[in-house]
């Protein structure tokens, strides 16, 4: 099933008017339909969930596993697609927790173990 | 595992651990009678560090040197924190590789999250949507 323009456009537009999160237009808007590519039978419940990641993420910035040599101070933060029981934490967001200005910057959302095929086609954009 | 995480265990921990991870030896078993009618298991325990106890013929528990149950605990959690090590080296790559591009990015490329950055990110979208979504169309 494809998702609609105007259903990514309203899932574009919860994400991007979370407060106290910063992000690249470009990279939600990309990370989004993504999302809606990876997840065509359940993309209300995933797009729900991102939402659900980065509420969580600003409520606890320290929540995400860091990343480590080139990418110390990136976090990683893993959470399942469907809120179901043993249901696997197929997803994580992506971001930087500034602790010296409290900002946390967004760098992506998605299913964990995409294709690398698809990413490195919106690369560059 | 490295050599130099295998050196905070000690050779002899080390030993003993190879000994249990290698199997039991011959004659290291001992009736659930015998151990309280002979001390010759202790002798067979100091020398084998591990002896199956068995009752009639089946092994009902695993005897162990206590310094063999402190190495084999010291060994699993040495190979626990390397799992963890390695998990957050295999997320690091996979990270590298999605979104390696956007981790250069400036911070002043960022745009603080609210109702007009929303806009913005919707009115983006929508002036072109077939230019954003169409790579992921031709996939289908």
């Amino acid at each position: 099933m494809m998702i609609s323009n105007s259903k990514i456009a309203e899932t574009i537009a919860q994400i991007t008017t979370i407060s106290g999160i910063q992000h690249v237009p470009t990279d939600v808007i990309t990370d989004v339909i993504n999302l809606a590519n990876a997840f065509p039978n359940d993309f209300d419940s995933a797009a729900d969930n991102v939402i659900r990641s980065i509420i969580q993420i600003k409520r606890n910035p320290h929540i995400g596993g860091l990343l480590r040599d080139n990418y110390v101070g990136y976090r990683s933060f893993h959470y399942q697609n469907k809120r179901v029981n043993k249901h696997p934490a197929d997803m994580r967001t992506i971001y930087r927790y500034r602790e010296d200005n409290g900002v946390i910057y967004l760098h992506g959302f998605g299913r964990r173990h995409n294709s690398d095929s698809v990413y490195k086609r919106f690369q560059g954009r | 595992m490295k050599e130099k995480e295998m050196s905070k265990l000690s050779a002899k921990a080390i030993e003993e651990v190879q000994k249990i991870r290698h199997g039991f030896q011959m004659g290291s078993r001992v009736g659930v009678t015998q151990l309280g009618r002979s001390t010759k298991w202790r002798e067979d325990l100091d020398r084998l560090a591990a002896m199956e106890v068995v009752d009639r013929n089946e092994t009902k528990a695993i005897l162990l040197k206590p310094e063999v149950y402190q190495a084999m605990i010291e060994y699993m959690s040495l190979l626990e924190r390397k799992k963890e090590e390695l998990e957050v080296e295999i997320e690091t790559a996979e990270v590298e590789q999605l979104y390696g591009y956007r981790l250069k990015r400036k911070e002043a490329e960022y745009v603080r999250g609210g109702k007009e950055a929303a806009e913005d990110a919707v009115a983006l979208f929508l002036s072109n949507p077939e230019k954003f979504r169409s790579p992921l169309d031709d996939d289908k």
